[in-house]
């Protein structure tokens, strides 16, 4: 086989791999669409569910999925960035770098039913706070950070170092770096990695179903300590009525709109780094 | 007004400099010369401190300005880099406008209103001969200047600090003849007010623009004296099989 065959081979396989890949997800994506397209309405995305989720909306897991991820972002963002910034510019010592990327792999590998025992374990059975979802954002958010921490680690890394250079050199202390040079030219990429963490957790059922989430009912909660509804939750409880159409009807449509939301997310975080 | 005493310094296991001693006057342009690795770059980034940032870095000796040392330890070093202030070789603009770019340094000063900041900006550019060539675009990116130009800016933007000391790091080293020149003219007219010291790989230069001459080689020096007095010595061989390689 000579070099041009070689190349046209590589080519081709190459080719026929992406291929594979987008048709599954066009796959997934045509099934839900198609499923559940006939259940999308304004009043099913804008009205409360009713009789365990076979009538009425989403408007609740909605709100509920939203409130989590916003919150969970909250958390997850200042301490991301904190232990980056430690890491990269208050202590630069490479076992300091080592202990970071241990944190980021230890946690990025955490199965995700884990992180809902461990909050069920320290917050719901320990520090008896109760089924509360702002103890599934501080779930979500430990979620999160691996990405956060990731996408702002490789930026802050990929910064010239003679802007930090000129920087010291113009007589700015270390807070003053981190603030006008360091904080700016990894914006994009923390914001980016924020954006593709919230895609992967809004759809996490595991971790915030015990913890968090009301299998049926929850309204918008007025304290820290109650459940709410979830979209992830609230598909979880349609497909084990299976049997019944409008259910099954409606976990399809629910699907779509966590779907998309998803979607809204990762496009974001594309984006953003692309800005 | 800048005197080292006996000052060593070097990179983990190896020295790069050895026993320095000089005594810079106000006003004076000094221009550094020496071959490849002789430690003219080493002398003068730790003027500013700004080889600190290495840990392997070392250092003793004493580095008095108007009697500071500036090495103590409870000098903080942004205080010292604000009054000895340091251009590179190399252009570095940051990616914002020219006039963000111009005021970096006063960028937490608290002290100064929008109006003044202004006001500062447009002398500093006049000072540097770059206000003509800017004026209508001072909000556009910086990055879209030439590279002279952007040589000028980070003059301005070490100026605008108001240093005692100017530090250059071969400023010319990558502009045309053209820029080389305006640079050199700029060094020259600012020399009353700030004390220069100059890096460079130019004889010529050094002999065009500064009033005195350090001739480093092996982290030694070798001479120090008015351009006169160096150039003139330049007929022992030492010297000349020096200028031949730097």
């Amino acid at each position: 086989m000579n070099r041009t065959n070689i190349d046209r081979f590589f080519y081709i396989f190459i080719l026929m791999i992406t291929a594979i890949c987008c048709s599954l997800l066009f796959f997934i994506l045509y099934g839900i669409i198609s499923q559940g397209y006939s259940s999308i309405s304004f009043t099913f995305l804008t009205s409360p569910s009713k009789d365990f989720g076979t009538s009425g909306g989403i408007f609740y897991q909605i709100i509920g999925s939203l409130l989590m991820v916003f919150v969970a972002s909250l958390i997850a963002l200042p301490l991301s960035l904190g232990t980056v910034l430690c890491t990269t510019e208050l202590f630069p010592a490479d076992s300091s770098h080592y202990f970071t990327r241990v944190i980021i792999f230890g946690l990025n590998g955490i199965p995700s039913i884990i992180y809902g025992l461990f909050g069920y374990i320290f917050f719901v059975d320990f520090l008896k706070t109760g089924i509360s979802w702002f103890v599934g954002s501080i779930i979500l958010g430990l979620m999160i950070m691996p990405t956060i921490m990731m996408s702002s680690y490789h930026a802050i890394q990929a910064i010239p170092s003679q802007y930090k250079e000129s920087a010291q050199a113009l007589g700015l202390n270390t807070w003053q770096i981190i603030l006008s040079v360091i904080l700016p030219q990894s914006l994009n990429a923390t914001l980016s990695g924020l954006f593709l963490g919230l895609a992967r957790t809004i759809g996490e059922t595991a971790p915030v179903l015990f913890i968090a989430t009301a299998f049926f009912g929850g309204e918008i909660p007025t304290t820290l300590f109650e459940p709410v509804a979830s979209l992830p939750t609230h598909i979880f409880n349609l497909a084990q009525q299976a049997n019944n159409p409008i259910a099954l009807s409606n976990a399809w449509g629910s699907s779509l709109v966590l779907i998309s939301i998803v979607m809204i997310f990762s496009l974001s975080s594309l984006k953003i780094k692309n800005l | 007004m800048l005197k080292i005493n006996d000052f060593s310094a070097g990179y983990g296991n190896t020295q790069v400099l050895f026993n320095i001693n000089l005594h810079i006057k106000k006003g004076d342009i000094l221009g550094i010369i020496g071959p490849s690795g002789s430690g003219k770059s080493t002398l003068l980034r730790c003027l500013n401190r700004i080889n600190e940032e290495d840990s392997n870095f070392y250092q003793n000796g004493e580095i008095l300005l108007n009697g500071k040392d500036l090495l103590d330890i409870n000098t903080p070093l942004h205080e010292i880099r604000k009054t000895v202030g340091l251009v590179f070789q190399k252009p570095c603009i940051f990616p914002c406008s020219i006039i963000d770019n111009v005021l970096f340094g006063l960028k937490f000063e608290r002290n100064l209103t929008e109006l003044q900041k202004r006001k500062l900006t447009e002398e500093i550019l006049v000072d540097v001969g770059l206000f003509d060539e800017v004026k209508d675009r001072l909000k556009s990116s910086a990055q879209e200047l030439s590279v002279g130009q952007q040589q000028r800016l980070c003059i301005a933007r070490a100026l605008i600090l108001k240093p005692k000391i100017l530090l250059l790091d071969e400023p010319t080293a990558s502009l045309d003849p053209d820029t080389t020149n305006n640079i050199e003219q700029l060094v020259q007219s600012f020399a009353k007010k700030i004390t220069t010291v100059f890096v460079t790989h130019n004889m010529e230069q050094a002999r065009r623009t500064c009033n005195r001459v350090l001739v480093l080689n092996k982290g030694r020096v070798v001479q120090d004296g008015t351009k006169e007095q160096v150039f003139k010595a330049g007929t022992n061989p030492l010297f000349s099989s020096l200028i031949a390689q730097v």
